[in-house]
């Protein structure tokens, strides 16, 4: 880039064209930041090892535009907006049944490897069902006392999307 | 010259205009979403403070609600209702436990359902330090029921609004 070109690209003239292009990339990134790539930062170690307190990714929130969530994805889950949203991974599926058993998940009676789990506390929680139209969600951390961790069902509605990494 | 002075004569009186709009005819969303502003304000602590600051701050979080008021928290079983008198004792004796408290709410979401009836959903973040020095960080998404008394929004119902449901 010379000098001359370099010059105007970091000093354009403010004409109408360039007033014009800045309100289509303003209006542009609205709508790709406020409803299909909602940027979020990570607060807290509910995620962790998978996600740390402090990681900055965004909400993709097309994911599930076709294909329903499925079991092991990481999911965003809203509370009264996009504002603040929960991170967690879905563990079991509408119609299903939940368990822990001195930390390991059993679903359906059947204990499920999870791999992204480093550490575990013995979490006991007894058998329930997934209602209907609700995915079963927690936090990869489980080195924490289950009464402290943040976890459960809620409608497949409140599923915003997906991170992007 | 009296060109110039007239253009800044009528920006006054155009921005005059513009706040005279916004202070006296302001939307009910605007005066409820005050409301919640000024309860987060008052019930706002950073260390110790004095017994009179916080008998007078319970008394005005306690002057925000109307009547019979009730509380529902499913996660913790609770589902009563507190007269108006008891809300500034229970706020005193609430707001004790904690050396620092910070209430923050987010994406407000209102619905009419007659003209002197609302109900707010909204995500609240609860943030405090007990005296023992545990440290809180809570999220909640609450629905609150205010009604219009006196053309004065007051609280008349908290509800929970479970997110995660064990």
């Amino acid at each position: 880039m010379t000098g001359n070109k370099l010059q105007k690209f970091l000093f354009p003239d403010l004409n109408r064209k360039f007033l014009l292009r800045i309100i289509v990339v303003g209006i542009f990134a609205v709508i790709v930041f406020k409803y299909l790539l909602i940027p979020f930062q990570v607060e807290g170690f509910s995620m962790a090892p998978t996600y740390h307190d402090g990681d900055v990714n965004f909400s993709f929130t097309l994911k599930y535009l076709i294909s329903p969530p499925e079991r092991f994805d990481v999911v965003t889950v809203r509370f009264s907006g996009t504002r603040v949203m929960l991170l967690k991974r879905i563990i079991a599926l509408e119609g299903e049944t939940v368990a822990f058993e001195n930390g390991f998940l059993l679903v359906n009676g059947r204990k499920i490897n999870e791999p992204y789990v480093s550490e575990r506390q013995p979490w006991d929680l007894a058998p329930r069902t997934v209602k209907k139209d609700h995915v079963y969600v927690v936090g990869d951390n489980r080195n924490v006392p289950m009464r402290t961790h943040h976890f459960g069902q809620t409608p497949i509605h409140r599923i915003t999307g997906a991170p992007l990494w | 010259m009296v060109n110039l002075k007239n253009s800044l004569i009528a920006a006054i009186i155009a921005a005059a205009a513009v706040v005279a709009f916004l202070v006296f005819f302001q939307s009910d969303e605007a005066k409820i979403k005050k409301k919640f502003h000024h309860l987060a304000e008052k019930a706002h602590k950073n260390g110790s403070e004095h017994d009179l600051i916080a008998a007078k701050k319970a008394h005005q979080i306690e002057q925000l609600f109307f009547g019979t008021v009730r509380i529902q928290i499913p996660s913790y079983s609770v589902d009563k209702t507190v007269p108006r008198s008891e809300i500034s004792p229970q706020v005193l004796y609430a707001r004790a436990r904690y050396q620092n408290i910070s209430l923050k709410f987010h994406d407000f979401q209102f619905t009419f359902p007659s003209e002197e009836k609302a109900v707010v959903g909204l995500t609240g973040i609860f943030k405090a330090v007990a005296a023992s020095g545990e440290a809180f960080n809570e999220i909640y998404e609450v629905a609150c029921t205010l009604e219009k008394i006196d053309n004065d929004w007051l609280f008349t119902g908290i509800k929970e609004v479970e997110v995660l449901e064990r």
